[in-house]
Order: C-alpha cells, then structure tokens, then sequence
C-alpha cells in the first residue's frame, strides 16, 4: 500500500512538471517521425557534373546509366577551375571524367581510366558515390561485351538480396535507432534527475529518518519511471512507429514491452547510481552524458563490434544498450519471439542487480 | 554599466572553483566526447565478415571464392557452411554480414554461356552499410567478368577525393564532433546557471537589485563563453595534434566563426532556461534541443545531399549545419574568404536573434 502510494506521488510529480512531459511527448512522436522520414542514409539525388572529353554517343550512353534517384545528372563542366568551384561550394558531391577517345580506346582493347572525382568532405555520401559509380560504370562495360561475337562464356551475375530490410530502408531504421535513441536518453535522465531534486530540495532528509527504506525508496523511483517509459515506448511502437511512419513492425509488441522492461530495469540501475554519487544538478548532468556516451558507443550501434579493437570488444558486454539494441531488432525487424533472446535478458538483469545494489550502497554511505 | 556584469562573472567563478567535482567533469565530459567519437565512430567499412555455401564446388565457384577471400582490405572470411540453413542463423545471430551462395551447376550454366546467378544474402540491419557491401559484391563480380572474356576491355575506374584525399572519414567525425560538443556542452551549462538560482531561491536577490536584465545576462553570458572557449581550445589541439586533422583555412576565420558559435550556444542555453523553474527540465530540455537536432541535421553523420525538402529547411535553421560548413570550408577546403562569409554572417544573426530573446523574455520579478 505504501508502495503504491509513493508510485502515485512519482506520477502525479512528473506530470506536473509541464516543460518535461512536453518534452516527452514530442521525443516519442514528432522526434521519431522528422528522424525515420526526413532522414536517408543512402544515396539520393546525388547531384554530379560530367567532364566529358570524349563527346561520342558511348560516353553520353555511360552518363545516362546513372539512374535516378540515386544520381541526379546536373551537367557538363570544361575546365578544373569551374570543377573545383562546384566541389568549394557543395554544388556536387562528384565529377565523373571521361578521357579522351573513350569509345574508341573501348572498342580497340586499349587501356584506359574513368575518372570518379569524389567531394572527400562530405560525409558517408562521399563512400557510397564513390562505390555506386564504379559499380555502374562496370556494369555498363559489362553490357557491352554480347555487341562482340566471339563470345563463349556465360556472364555471372551477382544476385544481393537484402535479408530483414530488403530495400535498405533508412526510414526503418532510422525509425527504431532513434526511438532506442530517445528511451536510453530518458532512461538516465529521468530518475537520476528524481533523486537529486529530492537530495536539492533537502527532501531526502526527510525520507532518510521516515520509516520508508533506502531500496523502497529507489526502487519506487525505478518503478514509476519506467512504467512512464514503457508507456511511451509501447505508444511509439504502436502508433508513432507503425500509423505514423508506417515502418512494419515484425515481432510481438508484448516481447518488445518486457524486453524494455529489463532495459529499464538495467538502465535506472545505473541512473540511480549515478544520483548517488552526485550532488547537484550539474554534476548530474555531467556524469550522465560522461556515462552515456561509452554505452552509445559500445552498443555498436553506430559501428560495428567487429570493427572495434579485440579489448573494446570485450568491454562492449558492459553496455547494457549492447543487448537491448541487439534483442529490439531481433524482434522488431528480425520478427523472432523471446526464447531466442533468454541471454539478452539474462544479462540485462545481472548488469541491473550489481548496479541497484551499488546505488543503494552509496546512496546510504553518504547519509 | 561593465561593473555588475563583471561581478555576476567573479560570483560565478568562484562558485564554481568551490565546486571541484563539477569543475573537473565541465572539462573532462567534452575531452571523453571526443575521445569516444573521434576513436569510436567508424564509418569506413572494412573487413566485413562473411561465409560462402559453395553448392557447386567447381573450379570457377572457387575461382571466383578466391576473389572475396583474398581481398582482406574489405572482407574477412569466416569460413564455408554446407548449407544455407547454417549461414542464416549466423547471419541472423549477426556473426555475419552477408554470405555467397553457389547455386548447383553453377559451372555447367556458366559454360554454355547461359546467365549464371551467384547468390549474396545480405544483413539490412544498417542500411548504409548493407548498400555498401552491396556494391563492393557487384563490382568484384563484373570486374571478374571482364577479365574472363576473350575481348577486353581495358578501362578501368579510378576514384579521386578531394579537399580529404585518403577519403579517411575519421577527420570528417573529429571535426563533425568538435561542432556538436560546441553547441551542446556550452548549452547546456548555461541552461543550468539561471534555472540554479531559480532553485535555490537566490535569484530573489536579482529581482530585488537595482542590476538591469541585460547587466545580468551578460555577466552569465561572458561566464559561460570563457569555459566554452577553454574547452574549444582543448578540442581544439585533439584535432590538430591527437587526431591529426591538417588545417588548411584561415586562422582569422575560423576564430571569428567559431566566437560566433559559441555566442549562440550559450545564449541558445540561457534563453531555454527562462521557461523552465527546475534544473531537471532545463537540462533534459536543452539536451534534447541541441543534441538531437544537430546530429540528426547538420551533416554530422547523414548526408545532406540526400535530403529531401523539408529536412533541408530544417537544417537550415540549425546554427551547427552552418558552422560545420565552416569548419569544412576551413579544415579541408581552404575556401576564400568570400565563400566562408555567408555562414559566418549567419551564426552572427543567430546569436544576435536569440540573445534578444533572451532578454526580452527574462522577467525581472517572479511569474506566477
């Protein structure tokens, strides 16, 4: 009964606070939207000029192989100055070259080069110009080799099919990156931020000498604030997520809400452990994002674990967004259902007892 | 008129060397930053793991295994599976990126000079990179192909990147970083020196003073940009010594610029925090204002060339899209001065635009 009460001052306190739950609101629909349909991470009307020297109907066939959306064809430049302004001004991402006497070096069997010109400052756009125009202009001399009769061999073609998102999607993803994006930044913020105000307004003295216990008076905390997470998670999923954005949503949303159960549980672990080592706000502040940053980054979310150095690989069981990320898009992209993901929750809730337990620790030593 | 903003600003200064914990993580927190990223975020994609089901187990499926396996820069076998079962669960355990598969006969098609399909099953977890494995895929495999054929054809592609020859994308995260730490770190400590004093009631001692509104701010403004300067400062020298990104622009500019930047975002942090009476919100607030909008629109990380419309009319309302233009005109580009001076009048509107607001909005007596 005590319990429920104090979960019901929690609430009844956070939504008071009008500029946050504002700012709950919109980081479960419009953030979420503007992210997964504004967006792309792949290439789209890329904007290129073409230094032709040639000027045969072959080179010409070779621009117009470049297909839309991906590419978009804006014209010819002549000299490197006029090439070197559009780059300066971001006015192109690339320059395709074609030497001179393109069509006739093809035809003879000499050697010659298409030069790919690449605006190097731009970011991951830069990549994949580059590698999407080196693939188109093979492809195109491929097309070329049937005009020849000695031909006796068949052609390999390379048949990619993309498993769980087969158009590479950036709105799917972009879509669940940011709404794990947006609970992981609530997660640490929310109940560390409910700690320290009660230690800032001298309330805790109050709950320190009350019959309420240290645990109970955390684990209310934890619970109430997750249970305005989940809420909010369980909402983006079903209606910012699948109405709004119509992204599909493959799995069960039931395993998606425990799988987010045990996240929370980790995470207010370690947002109550940070309340109990800080004093005030700033120092909240502070040691959330210094914490917040290496779990980001240790999920590999944004890089590949594969890629990491062998000791940072190691390090990454430590992040508890490592086995949140990896069980969500199992489930949300993936469609497998839980049983698949028992080891995930298992260690979401080790990383969560040692963490709870910590901050129970501190939180007593200090009063 | 300077004595009161000068005494706001010696408060401040010793309130916060009294403070040392706080005083360590406002300079530490950017330096893990950018360690963290400017290390962390690896956007080259190399040594991609994948597996081969090799049906056909003939000389030319080997033949064209042998080109993967033996291109390390970009790809790294993991070994062959007997069936494709086998390589979807490790694909979907994500010990893979994507595995070939031989068809039966994969040969004997090829042979009688029929299509041959050499399958590739890709993870589309992260789009960017499953349409990058994509094209290395296509490009091995035509460039295979033209070098079987009796008649050759001897052009080849050569890739040029200018401004960052080595198209090495870690310079472009440093110094995408060093602009995102700059507009959240200053921010957000602003944001917290009024809602503080809100709190703790001392704020009462302002209302009741004879000091003016702009007095005030500005003695917290010249605070928060001293510890913003230091910290740009401290970036600063990662970027040219610890990640040797070379400078190729105008000192003169860059300085100005990012003074500019800097102005914005503490002001941006102050303004924030005339609506909001507690701490907590004015820092979940101003995280979720700066952060969120410049990473997702400036260029950080997704590229601006591929957004549509209105994504772009909302980048272009982000004081982070126009600074880090300028830190790429400045950095990479040694662009004259006439091209930097758009972005640089600009972030100079932006300060001058929210600092009004700021100021405008800050009620000198308690509102109910």
């Amino acid at each position: 009964m005590k319990f429920l009460v104090l979960i019901y001052k929690e609430i009844i306190q956070f939504l008071r606070n009008r500029g946050l739950l504002l700012f709950l609101i919109y980081s479960f629909t419009l953030d979420i939207y503007l992210a997964a349909t504004g967006i792309e991470l792949t290439l789209k009307n890329a904007k290129f000029y073409v230094q032709d020297y040639d000027f045969s109907p072959l080179s010409r066939e070779l621009i117009s192989s470049f297909p839309q959306p991906y590419f978009r064809f804006k014209g010819y430049v002549t000299s490197n100055k006029d090439l070197e302004t559009l780059l300066l001004e971001n006015k192109a991402i690339g320059i395709i070259r074609i030497p001179p006497h393109f069509e006739e070096k093809l035809k003879e069997g000499k050697s010659g080069k298409v030069g790919v010109i690449v605006n190097g400052a731009e970011i991951s756009s830069s990549y994949l110009f580059s590698a999407y125009a080196q693939e188109i202009i093979y492809n195109f001399l491929l097309r070329l080799i049937p005009v020849y009769p000695s031909m006796e061999f068949g052609i390999v073609e390379a048949k990619p099919r993309i498993f769980f998102n087969q158009n590479a999607s950036s709105k799917i993803f972009m879509a669940y990156s940011e709404l794990l994006t947006v609970i992981t930044l609530f997660l640490l913020l929310l109940p560390a931020s409910a700690v320290v105000m009660e230690k800032e307004r001298g309330n805790i003295e109050m709950l320190m000498v009350s019959p309420v216990k240290t645990h109970t008076f955390l684990l209310v905390k934890a619970i109430s604030m997750g249970i305005i997470i989940l809420l909010s998670s369980v909402f983006a999923i079903s209606v910012t997520i699948q109405r709004f954005c119509s992204v599909p949503f493959h799995g069960r949303v039931g395993d998606f809400a425990i799988l987010t159960a045990f996240y929370i549980f980790t995470t207010v672990g370690l947002s109550l452990f940070i309340a109990s080592l800080s004093k005030n706000m700033l120092q909240v502040s502070q040691l959330t994002v210094l914490i917040l940053i290496p779990i980001l980054y240790l999920s590999g979310d944004w890089t590949p674990i594969e890629t990491m150095p062998k000791i940072l690989q190691w390090l990454s069981n430590l992040s508890p967004l490592k086995f949140y990320i990896d069980g969500a898009y199992a489930v949300a992209i993936k469609g497998l259902s839980l049983e698949f993901l028992y080891k995930n929750l298992l260690y979401l809730f080790l990383q969560g007892t040692i963490l709870f337990g910590l901050s129970n620790y501190f939180l007593r030593k200090i009063y | 008129m300077t004595k009161k903003p000068y005494a706001i600003l010696t408060k401040e200064i010793k309130e916060l060397l009294r403070d040392p914990l706080s005083l360590l993580t406002v300079f530490v927190v950017p330096i893990t930053m950018m360690l963290v990223f400017g290390y962390g975020l690896k956007l080259d994609i190399k040594h991609v793991p994948f597996e081969i089901v090799d049906m056909d187990n003939s000389h030319l499926s080997r033949n064209i295994a042998a080109k993967f396996i033996n291109n390390k820069e970009y790809f790294d076998f993991k070994g062959t599976k007997l069936n494709k079962k086998q390589a979807e669960k490790d694909l979907i355990e994500g010990k893979i990126r994507f595995f070939l598969f031989f068809p039966p006969k994969f040969e004997e098609n090829f042979k009688k000079a029929k299509e041959t399909q050499l399958q590739a099953i890709i993870d589309g977890s992260f789009p960017y990179r499953a349409e990058v494995i994509k094209s290395y895929i296509n490009i091995i495999t035509s460039n295979f192909n033209l070098s079987k054929h009796e008649y050759p054809i001897k052009i080849s592609v050569e890739s040029r990147y200018w401004f960052n020859e080595s198209l090495n994308q870690q310079h472009l995260t440093v110094v995408g970083t060093l602009a995102l730490i700059m507009l959240i770190s200053p921010a957000v400590f602003a944001s917290l020196l009024i809602t503080k004093e809100k709190e703790s009631g001392s704020i009462y001692n302002i209302y009741s003073s004879p000091i003016k509104t702009v007095e005030y701010l500005t003695g917290k403004l010249i605070f928060a940009l001293i510890i913003a300067l230091i910290n740009l400062l401290i970036l600063l020298c990662m970027t040219l010594y610890l990640f040797k990104v070379p400078f190729k622009g105008n000192w003169f500019i860059f300085s100005v610029g990012s003074l500019f930047y800097l102005l914005t975002a503490v002001s941006f942090g102050l303004f924030l925090s005339n609506f909001f009476k507690r701490q907590v919100s004015a820092f979940i607030g101003s995280v979720i204002m700066t952060a969120i909008p410049s990473y997702l629109y400036s260029g950080y990380l997704t590229p601006v060339s591929s957004m549509d419309k209105t994504t772009l009319m909302i980048s272009k309302t982000i004081p982070t899209f126009y600074y880090l233009n300028l830190l790429k005109d400045e950095f990479f580009k040694s662009a004259p001065l006439k091209a930097t001076f758009g972005e640089t009048a600009t972030l100079l509107l932006f300060f001058l635009t929210i600092f009004s607001a700021t100021i405008l909005t800050f009620k000198k007596r308690e509102s109910q």
